[in-house]
């Protein structure tokens, strides 16, 4: 068997084994679903549809107006306005960082999430460090991972939110919850000291 | 004979060039067609990402970098389109495609990488064994993305296509809504009102109807048979015509409603080289304009 025809039934065999080893080594040993002529998303264990959004020390956070003597909390609690200039949605385009302006109380829900453009199917480890490649700059202190979710058995529509601590450079998980257990943006204002 | 020796034997049959006499014209249709994929990709991909960039501020894309690299592609493109010693403009593309993945990384987009493993087998694999190789690579390709999909709910749920359908309309996962809204008109199918103006904060009730459930589980769980079970037909003879025209149909149908044209194109191209090259003529310029008008339209 010539040299040639060796190589090419060993391309034969790598393009059968590689795929699922390359799966198996992402899944076990944390191994980068994208390098080594990766399978990238198709080797991505446990991914999910989602957006990573930085968010920046804010300039300063508008107090909550104390409540008169007397006066009862309401019910649902308004949502607080975040000081400006307060999240940078991070687009997976590169060098694409959107920055929203600020944002007017009664709209900021709204605003928020019709900000989040590009969501992409990678697991939350994969998307940070690709986030964190093109945001380490701006010095985010704190990030989102967020994930539209629908349940077609409850026909309910929600996010799943996680937060992380960005401090000297190394990632920490604050919390995980979705949108029916607390408001994103509230958590998000109460991580960022807003609150 | 042992089992791995007739499955190997279907593969090899499988792979085989459909009409040998033929291959060398396919295989130069097939190359021109990535020639002009790498032109349109270069030079209109650079210009139309500059003017994105810089949110409508008109400044001229083509510096002294982007000029160079503009005809290095455009070199490379007329090399790889020769019919013989095409293999130094495959290099030429290779390479580009290879910045493309680095200066991307790591958000490269995974169509980058099945780009680079064509045009790097079109420059170092024989001629005569090229084809074969990309048969077997698209059905590999096909295969362990349906392995991938169904190990996560996703797909099986409907899910993906319930958030496509559902998410804020400003979304980059919008071609699907249109697409849906558009035949929700034709057939005068109730679609529910999508939540725009809507507190997105907290959960939304949705009014799902019973057909559109049904059709989002029906799609995911399509989409999974195709892509793990199409590949092992492709090996039999018997079902073998109806098996490629599924993954044929089922690549216009990722281009059309998951909005990935570049994939989509470049599924038709590799699948279309199991077909007598007659094909070729008209079914590989449609895809390529078909990919590309639909990528206009939905900007």
């Amino acid at each position: 068997m010539s040299a040639r025809a060796v190589y090419l039934k060993a391309a034969y065999v790598v393009l059968t084994v590689w795929p699922l080893a390359h799966m198996l080594l992402a899944l076990f040993i944390d191994f980068s679903p994208w390098k080594f002529m990766g399978w990238g998303m198709y080797a991505t264990p446990y991914p999910e549809l989602q957006q990573i959004v930085a968010f920046k020390k804010p300039l300063e956070c508008r107090a909550q107006s104390p409540l008169a003597h007397g006066e009862a909390r309401p019910a649902i609690e308004p949502r607080p306005a975040l000081a400006s200039p307060v999240f940078e949605v991070y687009d997976w385009q590169p060098r694409r960082v959107q920055r929203v302006p600020s944002l007017l109380p009664e709209q900021e829900s709204l605003r928020f999430f019709e900000a989040l453009r590009s969501f992409s199917v990678w697991n939350t480890e994969s998307s940070l460090d690709r986030a964190l490649e093109r945001l380490h700059p701006y010095q985010p202190v704190l990030l989102a991972a967020i994930r539209p979710r629908i349940s077609l058995e409850r026909k309910l529509f929600y996010w799943d939110l996680s937060l992380y601590r960005y401090p000297n450079r190394h990632v920490r998980l604050v919390n995980r919850y979705d949108a029916g257990e607390v408001d994103p943006l509230i958590s998000i204002g109460r991580e960022l000291g807003c609150l | 004979m042992s089992r791995v020796h007739r499955l190997t034997a279907a593969i090899r049959d499988a792979i085989a060039a459909p009409a040998p006499e033929s291959e060398e014209l396919a295989l130069h249709a097939f190359r021109i067609y990535f020639a002009l994929y790498s032109v349109l990709d270069c030079v209109i991909g650079e210009f139309a990402q500059q003017i994105q960039l810089l949110q409508g501020q008109f400044v001229p894309p083509f510096t002294p970098r982007h000029t160079l690299l503009n005809a290095l592609v455009v070199f490379g493109a007329l090399l790889v389109s020769r019919r013989r010693n095409y293999q130094a403009g495959a290099l030429l593309l290779a390479a580009y495609h290879l910045f493309k993945v680095v200066s991307y990384f790591p958000m490269s987009g995974n169509h980058r990488y099945l780009e680079l493993l064509i045009y790097l087998s079109l420059a170092v694999v024989p001629a005569q064994q090229v084809g074969r190789l990309l048969r077997y690579a698209i059905l590999t390709i096909f295969f362990y993305s349906g392995l991938q999909k169904a190990l996560y709910g996703y797909y099986w749920s409907g899910e993906i296509f319930a958030i496509q359908a559902f998410l804020p309309p400003e979304s980059h996962l919008v071609a699907f809504r249109m697409q849906l809204q558009a035949l929700s008109d034709v057939f005068g199918l109730s679609l529910p009102s999508l939540a725009v103006e809507r507190d997105w904060s907290r959960h939304i009730a949705l009014d799902i109807p019973a057909w559109m459930d049904t059709a989002f589980k029906v799609m995911g769980r399509a989409a999974l048979a195709a892509e793990i079970g199409l590949p092992p037909l492709v090996l039999w003879r018997r079902t073998r015509k109806l098996a490629l025209a599924a993954l044929l149909a089922f690549s216009a149908y990722i281009g059309i409603f998951a909005s990935e044209y570049e994939f989509a194109s470049t599924n038709i191209a590799c699948l279309l080289l199991f077909q007598h090259p007659k094909y070729m003529r008209w079914a590989l310029p449609l895809a390529f304009v078909g990919c590309r008008a639909m990528e206009a339209i939905t900007g």
